[in-house]
C-alpha cells in the first residue's frame, strides 16, 4: 500500500465514521455507502489537507472527490501529492 | 421577565447599543443581585447557531445558577439584532459588538468578566481579546475555528458535499446555507484569524476541542504562550453534525465549562439591575412606515414574542410567523425577521414567537426533541387573542413545513383571514391524527397516540422512512383533509411548494408525470410550484422567488398601503 493510501485510510478511520474499518474497504469502494456522511467528509477533507499540506480547490469539493480511497488519491495527485506503490484491488 | 426552570435564575431579553445600532441580547442572572462576575457568550453563526442556541441557553442558566450574570447576544445582522450581514464591515463591526457586550456587563458593576465562544464565536472573541484590552479573567474557546476563512471553507464544503444548489447568483457572492455574503464581506470575515492574532487574550484560557478533529498546529502554537488548558469533547458531533432539529444537549461539555469558570474562588458582589430596553425603532427602510420592534411576554406561560409594527397607524391584519418544529422565532435563514421588518415597513403588524418548550420561551432546560406539540396551535391562538384582542380572526399565518400544521389548526380555531403555507409536510393529516389521539379522553387511545409520537421523535430512521414512503405512495401529495378544510372554511390559502418535495425521483420523467397528476387532481385550493424552491428554503434563488411571491400576495391581499400605484412604487424600491 502506498504511503498516501495508508494515510488516507488512517484518516478515514479517525474521522470518517465508517461502518467498516478502512482496511476492509477496497480502494474503489463507495465510501458514502460505507457510512461516510457529508459532515464526516468535511472532517476527512480538513484532516487530509492538514496531513498533506494541501488545499482542495472549489472544483474538487464534490462528493465524487470523496467517493472512494482511489478518488481521494487521484485528487491528491492532481494537487501534486506524489503517490508510489499504489495498491490494486 | 421569563421564569426559567430554576427558581433562582431570571432571564431578561433586551436590546443594547453597539456603535449606535441596537443588538438583541438576553441577560441570564441570579435572582438576587449578588454575582461573582459576568460572562459573555458569543454564539456561532449560520446553521450552527440554530443547532446550538438551546445549548447556549442551558449554559447561561447553569452559569447563573453558579452566581454569574451571563449575556448572550446576536451580532449585528444576525438573529434579532438590527441590520444585515452585508451592511457593514463585518469583522470590525462584530468585534465592536463584543466590546459593547463587555461594556454592558461592566456597567452593571461587575468587575470580573469572562467569556465563552462557540465555533466562530470563539474566533471573534479571541481576535477581539487579542486586539483590544477586554481584560478578560477567563476565556473558553469551545471548538474554535482558527479563522473566519476556515469557517467559510467548512460551511461551503459542507454545502457542496451535501449537493445543495445554494448558488445561483452571478456576482460571485459566497452563498452558504443561512446567508449570502458579498465578496467584500467574505474577505472581512476571512481576515479574522485567531492563529495570527497577537497578545494575551485572557488571564487563563480553556480550549475545548472535538475528539474527532485534529486541532490545527497553528492555533496550538499560537496559544502556547497563554495560560491554557486543553480538553476534548465527544459531544460536538451530536450537537453540530446533525440536522439542527435533532441536536443533542452537550451536558458534559457545559458542566465542564461551568466548573472551569467557577474554579477560581471569588467573592460575590452586588450588581445593579439592568436598564432593560425592550423596544427599539428599526432604521427606516424603503417602505412608507417607520418601524418599531418590541419584546413581549404573551400568555400565561409566558411565550417569548417579538412584535414588529409601524410606529403609527398600522393597517391590515396581524401577521403571525410560525416556527418550523423546534427552531426558534427568527425563522428559516432568519426569514421571519426579514419579512416582519419589510412588511411592517409597509404598514402590517407582524409577530414572531417561540411556542412553549422551544426557543426562548419557558422550557424544561433539557433536550428538545420536539417536532410538534398539541399546545403549539393553542399558543398561536393565544398570540392572536392577545395582540389582536378586538378581532382575533383578523390574522394571517405564514409558515413552513411542520409549522404549516400549527398554522392551519390555529387558523381554523380563529377563523383567520389567511394562511401562507410553504412546503406543507407530507402526511400532514397523519400529524393531525396523532395530535387528536394524544388529546383523546380515552386513556387507551391517548396511549396509542403517545406511542406513535414517541416513535416519530425517537426513531429518526422510521420517521425518514415514513416520509420517503409517503412521498412515493400517497395518492395525493398534499393533504386531503386539513388544507381542504381550511379552504372550505373560507380562509384564504396560498400554498407554495417545492418540486423537490414531490418525489424522491424527480429526474425520472414517468414518475415526474405521475407526480404532476397527483397534485393536479381536483382540489379546492391551488398549489404554486416555484422553480428552485427547496424544502428548507436554503437555495437562494428559490428562496428569493418565495419571498417575492409572499410580498406580492401579502401586499395585494392584506397590504396596508392604500393605492395600487403607491404599493407598486414601494415594491420596486424594495
Amino acid at each position: 500500500m502506498s504511503d498516501v493510501a495508508a494515510t488516507i485510510r488512517s484518516i478515514l478511520d479517525a474521522h470518517g465514521r465508517l461502518s467498516t474499518p478502512s482496511q476492509r474497504i477496497k480502494d474503489s469502494d463507495d465510501l458514502f455507502q460505507r457510512g461516510l456522511s457529508s459532515h464526516a467528509s468535511v472532517n476527512v477533507m480538513l484532516a487530509i489537507e492538514d496531513a498533506f499540506d494541501v488545499e482542495f480547490p472549489d472544483e474538487l469539493l464534490t462528493r465524487a472527490t470523496f467517493q472512494s480511497v482511489e478518488s481521494i488519491r487521484i485528487a491528491l495527485e492532481s494537487l501534486g501529492v506524489a503517490s508510489t506503490n499504489v495498491e490494486s484491488d | 421577565m421569563t421564569p426559567l426552570t430554576s427558581p433562582l435564575v431570571v432571564e431578561e431579553p433586551l436590546w443594547f447599543p453597539s456603535n449606535g445600532q441596537p443588538l438583541f441580547g438576553c441577560l441570564t442572572r441570579p435572582k438576587v443581585p449578588l454575582a461573582r462576575g459576568g460572562v459573555i457568550i458569543a454564539p456561532p453563526i449560520g446553521r450552527e447557531v440554530h443547532a446550538s442556541r438551546f445549548a447556549l441557553r442551558r449554559l447561561a442558566t447553569a452559569l447563573a445558577e453558579h452566581g454569574f450574570v451571563a449575556l448572550r447576544f446576536d451580532y449585528y445582522g444576525t438573529g434579532d439584532s438590527v441590520g444585515d450581514m452585508n451592511d457593514m464591515e463585518l469583522d470590525v463591526t462584530w468585534q465592536g459588538n463584543v466590546l459593547s457586550a463587555v461594556e454592558l456587563l461592566r456597567s452593571l458593576g461587575l468587575s470580573d468578566i469572562s467569556a465563552v465562544g462557540l465555533r466562530l464565536g470563539a474566533t471573534v472573541l479571541g481576535v477581539t481579546a487579542s486586539g483590544q484590552s477586554l481584560g478578560l479573567s477567563s476565556l473558553v474557546l469551545w471548538d474554535p475555528c482558527d479563522s473566519g476563512r476556515t469557517y467559510l471553507r467548512e460551511a461551503k464544503a459542507l454545502g457542496m458535499l451535501q449537493r445543495k444548489r445554494l448558488s445561483g447568483r452571478t456576482d460571485e457572492a459566497l452563498t452558504i446555507a443561512e446567508f449570502v455574503l458579498t465578496p467584500t464581506r467574505s474577505a472581512e470575515l476571512s481576515r479574522m484569524n485567531l492563529t495570527k492574532s497577537k497578545g494575551k487574550i485572557a488571564e487563563r484560557v480553556l480550549v475545548v476541542t472535538r475528539n474527532d478533529r485534529n486541532m490545527l498546529d497553528g492555533l496550538r502554537s499560537r496559544l502556547d504562550d497563554e495560560n491554557v488548558e486543553w480538553r476534548r469533547t465527544v459531544e460536538q458531533r451530536e450537537l453540530l453534525d446533525v440536522n439542527p432539529l435533532f441536536a443533542e444537549m452537550p451536558r458534559l461539555t457545559i458542566d465542564q465549562i461551568v466548573q472551569w469558570l467557577s474554579e477560581p474562588a471569588s467573592l460575590m458582589a452586588i450588581y445593579e439591575p439592568v436598564d432593560q430596553t425592550t423596544s427599539i425603532e428599526i432604521p427606516r427602510g424603503d417602505g412608507a412606515f417607520a418601524v418599531r420592534e418590541r419584546y413581549l411576554d404573551v400568555g400565561p406561560h409566558p411565550l417569548f414574542t417579538i412584535l414588529t409594527e409601524p410606529v403609527i397607524n398600522p393597517k391590515g391584519p396581524l401577521v403571525i410567523l410560525v416556527n418550523v418544529s423546534n427552531e426558534d422565532h427568527t425563522g428559516p435563514m432568519r426569514l421571519w425577521v426579514d419579512l416582519a421588518r419589510r412588511w411592517a415597513n409597509f404598514g402590517l403588524r407582524c409577530v414572531r414567537f417561540d411556542p412553549q418548550g422551544t426557543g426562548a420561551s419557558p422550557w424544561s432546560g433539557e433536550g428538545r426533541n420536539m417536532i410538534f406539540e398539541p399546545g403549539w396551535s393553542s399558543d398561536a391562538e393565544c398570540i392572536a387573542r392577545t395582540l389582536s384582542p378586538d378581532d382575533p380572526s383578523n390574522v394571517v399565518f405564514v409558515s413552513l413545513c411542520s409549522g404549516v400544521y400549527v398554522a392551519l389548526e390555529g387558523a381554523l380555531a380563529l377563523g383567520a383571514r389567511g394562511v401562507c403555507a410553504i412546503n406543507p409536510p407530507v402526511g400532514i393529516d397523519s400529524l393531525r391524527l396523532i395530535v387528536r389521539l394524544t388529546s383523546s379522553r380515552q386513556r387507551l387511545v391517548r396511549s396509542v397516540g403517545d406511542g406513535l409520537k414517541w416513535v416519530l421523535l425517537h426513531q429518526r430512521w422510521l420517521m425518514a422512512a415514513s416520509w420517503h414512503f409517503l412521498r412515493v405512495v400517497v395518492p395525493k401529495k398534499y393533504s386531503i383533509n386539513l388544507l381542504s378544510e381550511v379552504a372550505r372554511s373560507g380562509i384564504e390559502l396560498l400554498v407554495l411548494a417545492s418540486k423537490e418535495d414531490l418525489s424522491p425521483f424527480p429526474r425520472v420523467p414517468l414518475l415526474r408525470s405521475i407526480d404532476r397528476r397527483r397534485v393536479a387532481t381536483p382540489m379546492n385550493y391551488h398549489v404554486e410550484f416555484l422553480p428552485d424552491l427547496d424544502h428548507n428554503l436554503q437555495v437562494v434563488t428559490g428562496r428569493a422567488r418565495a419571498v417575492e411571491r409572499l410580498d406580492e400576495y401579502m401586499m395585494e391581499r392584506f397590504g396596508g398601503l392604500t393605492s395600487t400605484s403607491e404599493r407598486n412604487d414601494n415594491l420596486e424600491a424594495m
